[in-house]
């Protein structure tokens, strides 16, 4: 706890965190602003569920991987390029630890940005009005939507953390995040079960109603039959895979 | 239990083709300061490197208060207070948040710690400077600050004295010697500086080419290093002549066209210089003198006079 | 300024990434590959592969991308080792600095599409999709030339802002942003983003495309050139001031 506590003081003063916070707000301000502006009687904002996909459809399909990719990649470029690293090392901290505690505040930051983006859609929910289905219900599947999201988007980063441990360079890590998003963009049915942001949302798709339509949108119209506990199991394995590798990369490095 | 702080048995480390350590063997008393002497590249912070575990040793092991460092890092390295190249620090924070940072991660106990590390250094406490704007100075001392904040018993320091004005490195000096002297601290220190080494060390090892030259105590050292007699004359071919036909002095060594070295310091000079007077050759100087770190440590790694 | 450009091209040297990037050259020509053999099979006609491998996607996204990231690494390369204050001592004119790197993006963009046009047709003819004509090689080669000559102007801004920074995560997100950007105000307006109004120039005389908004080409060149001007003052002003 101390350690991932340090990590985040860290950021202090770092325009970089305020700049995604700002552009989070800006993707839910969007959908805010499409919610006030299409009427209920159109089918693309008829109820609760089109605002809070519409706003997750924004952050979760490019933003925050790209977000959480770079970010993982200044978390451990950073440590490098202020010869930190082994400031750090030497306190002791083991590699294990550093590396579990930079994912850790990757992952809150996703979770903390999704739940901004989540609590934003309440709010857009309230002053657009008109939604029928603006219920504790759906509440609770949007907040589930949101929080699955937030964490397991980051454990479907840990190929590209991975690539930031194993190089001391920023490029690699960032083209990598850029190439990684490509399949997902251009084919996720066919990547679900292989690709961990594929199979991320064929975990979506059985939350409730309106994720699975989301996802089926996603998806170019076909809605996916994987079974979420092979997209669970297939993500959870290759996230695993990329934790040991890395954890390896950073034991076999010199400072 | 060993008697040593550090004890290092067959240290290598080689990189590729190039051995960069070649099975050295240190060994660093208690409450003693260690100078680690060499040029640069011979081998001083790869040694220090392997020691603290920042890079794999190839072949030896490393014994940190009597134990193998390896598997014990967790018990060992909380002990020690290293400086390595650089310092690095977050250039986004100031210097008391950037030590608050590591004072946190070791645990220090202490509640003014971050305090009186700067104090001892002389940076202000809780000003507004990132650590982006230091000089080199400054972040030298920021560094040495962070080396204290918890107190060590050992102290490894890589030239601490980079960056440092001549007011800076004195004091450094002064208090790298109390805290050997007034504290017990061990302190392994390198440098390429002898002057430096020589004011500060109580031990020397002199390491050239990864090999390690020479381990001994300054006090040996001093007593190793020989008297002479330095005569500057006007003509050292006639000087060498009368030495040996007049005096039977054999054991000498002309440096050049005007210079001498006569080892045998219980000569008469009185006599010989009369003589040479005598023979017309002028004594511009004379004087009895020592050899100094600097020239030893040229001997021993340029390969003169090694026993 | 000779030399300065020859230094630049020297600085490269042993910088793999820089040319492994110029692998993401071969994507669309070898995703063609897969998408003809499923659809369409033998006797597409050359321009429709072409669009295919070198008009769509590469001077929308793939190429300003590659760019941005180029323009990046050559002006971090500089803060990183703290190797501009070297230069200002020589003394190195800044504005000619800024320019000795655009010189190596347009470079290096003019390589990107010429190994395109060279996958196009190998990609389009080996596995018999096409027929190699001298007509349609020669326009993909022109509309190639086009497309690498434009974006490296286009992403003159990007080159500005990385310049003008000392970090590296501004210029590379600034890169995404720019690039998404600009292929979002596509459909809106043609004319206030550069690689919009690239698109608009490379797009004018490629058969079977449709352009919604009326074709003002001097607009275009407006576009890029006010943004190319501004990029340069920025860049010049700033690197000036800097201490």
């Amino acid at each position: 706890m101390t350690i991932i506590a340090t990590e985040m003081q860290k950021w202090k003063r770092n325009k970089i965190v305020w700049c995604i916070l700002a552009l989070t707000l800006l993707l839910g301000a969007l959908a805010i602003e499409r919610a006030c502006s299409i009427a209920r009687s159109s089918p693309y904002m008829d109820n609760f569920g089109d605002l809070y996909t519409m706003a997750f459809k924004n952050l979760s399909s490019l933003f925050l991987p790209i977000v959480l990719g770079m970010f993982a990649t200044t978390l451990f470029f950073d440590e490098h390029k202020n010869d930190t690293l082994k400031e750090l090392l030497i306190i002791p901290i083991t590699k294990v630890q550093l590396y579990f505690s930079k994912v850790a505040v990757m992952i809150l930051m996703s979770v903390g940005l999704c739940l901004i983006t989540f609590l934003l859609c309440v709010v857009g929910g309230l002053i657009a009005g008109g939604f029928p289905d603006l219920n504790a219900e759906t509440l609770i599947d949007a907040g589930l939507l949101y929080l699955v999201s937030g964490l397991l988007i980051p454990i479907a980063m840990l190929p590209i953390v991975f690539l930031a441990t194993l190089s001391k360079g920023y490029i690699l890590p960032i083209g990598a995040t850029l190439l990684y998003l490509v399949p997902v963009v251009i084919a996720p049915a066919h990547f679900m079960g292989i690709h961990p942001l594929a199979s991320v949302m064929g975990i979506y798709s059985h939350i409730s109603e309106a994720t699975a339509a989301m996802v089926e949108i996603l998806m170019q119209g076909v809605l996916p039959d994987t079974s979420p506990f092979i997209c669970a199991g297939s993500l959870l394995l290759i996230g695993a895979a990329s934790a040991a590798a890395s954890v390896m990369a950073l034991k076999k490095q010199s400072y | 239990m060993s008697d040593f702080v550090i004890e290092t048995k067959k240290l290598t480390k080689i990189y590729g083709e190039q051995t960069a350590v070649n099975s050295v063997d240190i060994h660093v008393k208690p409450g003693r300061i260690y100078g680690l002497l060499g040029r640069n590249g011979a081998g001083k912070t790869t040694i220090m490197k392997m020691i603290l575990g920042l890079t794999p040793i190839t072949s030896g092991e490393v014994d940190v208060f009597s134990q193998n460092i390896k598997g014990h890092e967790k018990r060992i390295y909380p002990r020690i207070g290293s400086i390595i190249e650089t310092p690095g620090f977050y250039p986004n924070l100031t210097g008391t948040e950037n030590l608050e940072i590591f004072a946190k991660l070791r645990g220090t106990p202490r509640p003014n710690a971050v305090k009186k590390a700067l104090e001892v250094v002389g940076l202000p406490y809780r000003d507004k400077k990132l650590f982006s704007k230091y000089s080199l100075g400054m972040k030298q001392r920021l560094g040495i600050a962070n080396v204290i904040l918890h107190d060590p018993e050992l102290l490894i320091l890589d030239e601490p004295t980079n960056g440092l004005d001549p007011i800076g490195i004195a004091e450094v000096r002064n208090f790298i010697k109390g805290l050997s002297a007034e504290r017990g601290k061990t302190i392994l220190i390198s440098s390429h500086i002898l002057s430096e080494i020589a004011l500060l060390a109580d031990d020397i090892g002199i390491i050239d080419h990864g090999v390690l030259l020479e381990e001994n105590s300054m006090e040996d050292l001093e007593k190793k290093n020989r008297k002479y007699i330095q005569l500057q004359v006007s003509d050292v071919h006639k000087t060498s002549l009368i030495l040996e036909q007049q005096f039977r002095v054999t054991d000498y060594a002309v440096q050049d066209e005007h210079n001498l070295r006569l080892y045998d310091t219980a000569l008469d000079m009185a006599a010989i210089n009369k003589a040479l007077v005598v023979q017309d050759v002028a004594v511009i100087s004379s004087q009895i003198c020592n050899d100094t770190l600097e020239d030893y440590f040229k001997q021993i790694t340029g390969g003169e006079g090694i026993a | 300024m000779l030399k300065l450009i020859q230094v630049e091209f020297l600085k490269l040297r042993r910088r793999k990434f820089i040319w492994l990037m110029l692998l993401a050259a071969l994507f669309m020509p070898l995703a063609a590959v897969f998408y003809f053999a499923n659809i369409k099979g033998t006797g597409v006609e050359p321009i429709e592969f072409y669009k295919w491998t070198a008009f769509s996607y590469t001077p929308w996204i793939i190429l300003p991308v590659v760019l941005g990231m180029l323009c990046t690494m050559l002006m971090y390369n500089e803060n990183q080792y703290d190797i501009l204050k070297q230069l200002w001592i020589v003394p190195v004119n800044k504005v000619a600095y800024f320019f000795s790197k655009f010189v190596v993006v347009l470079t290096y963009s003019i390589c990107f599409m010429l190994i395109i046009a060279a996958a196009s047709i190998l990609t389009g003819v080996l596995p018999g999709y096409i027929t190699f004509d001298s007509a349609s090689t020669l326009y993909l080669l022109r509309k190639c030339m086009e497309i690498s000559l434009l974006t490296a102007f286009a992403v003159l801004p990007v080159l500005a802002v990385a310049a003008v920074q000392k970090g590296y995560i501004l210029p590379v997100c600034l890169t995404l942003v720019y690039t998404f950007l600009g292929f979002i105000l596509l459909m809106v307006n043609m004319y206030l983003h550069p690689l919009s109004s690239m698109t608009a120039i490379v797009m004018r005389d490629i058969p079977g495309v449709v352009i919604t908004q009326p074709l003002n080409i001097p607009g275009a060149f407006l576009c890029i050139g006010v943004w190319s001007v501004a990029s340069v003052m920025l860049a010049g002003a700033v690197l000036k001031k800097r201490k």
